[in-house]
């Protein structure tokens, strides 16, 4: 990924903000981590991973279906990013596995769906990685 | 609000391709069919609220200081 990368999520992202542009930028070079930051509405950052750093076997093809309303290429490579909750210690640092936000890097068109499938976890911990 | 009255098999129309149309009444409950575009999410409106809790809190309990500290995954 680019350092910075421009996307749209044409829903915004529920519970946080109707707005649709935003920015993803890496936490450090070449880290599964990113920040995913609303250009339209300043304060609005959230940490979010890279899913398939996380687990490689999650199920891509689930999330591109989901995103069907984008029409996105079918070939077009996707970024999967889980959102995270890092909250102060001693409480766990999770991401939300259940909820990804499917990026298509070439449109660069995204958004956030929900799968069901309980194989996944809404508080996976990231800490189980260390 | 708009409030309408449908009987068993009638549908409402939203915008140019969405469709609810009433499939059955059981009691106090209803049970819809909608049509959607592909893939445009469709949600109970219970399973809506837990996405939104969930992307809320991740918003307002992000601690920036223990960001950094967060390994890498294994490879």
């Amino acid at each position: 990924m680019s350092a910075v990368l421009g996307i749209e999520l044409p829903l915004g992202l529920p519970g946080v903000t109707p707005h649709g542009n935003f920015e993803l930028a890496a936490r450090s070079e070449g880290s599964a981590y990113v920040w995913l930051r609303c250009t339209d509405e300043p304060g609005v950052e959230l940490l979010a991973v890279d899913i398939l750093r996380l687990h490689p076997d999650y199920p891509i093809e689930q999330v591109r279906r989901g995103l069907g309303f984008l029409h996105l290429d079918a070939d077009e490579p996707l970024l999967v990013l889980a959102l995270c909750t890092v909250p102060p210690a001693p409480e766990p640092a999770t991401a939300n596995l259940l909820a990804p936000i499917g990026v298509g890097t070439r449109s660069r068109r995204a958004a956030q769906i929900v799968l069901h499938d309980a194989r996944w976890s809404d508080r996976d911990p990231l800490l189980r990685q260390s | 609000m708009l409030t309408l009255t449908r009987k068993i098999g009638q549908k409402i129309l939203i915008g140019n391709g969405i469709e609810v149309v009433v499939r059955e009444i059981r009691g106090r409950q209803v049970r819809l069919g909608i049509v959607a575009p592909d893939g445009l999410p469709v949600y109970r409106e219970e399973l809506y609220q837990d996405l939104a809790t969930a992307n809320a809190r991740a918003l307002s309990t992000l601690h920036r200081d223990r960001v950094a500290t967060l390994p890498e995954p294994s490879p």
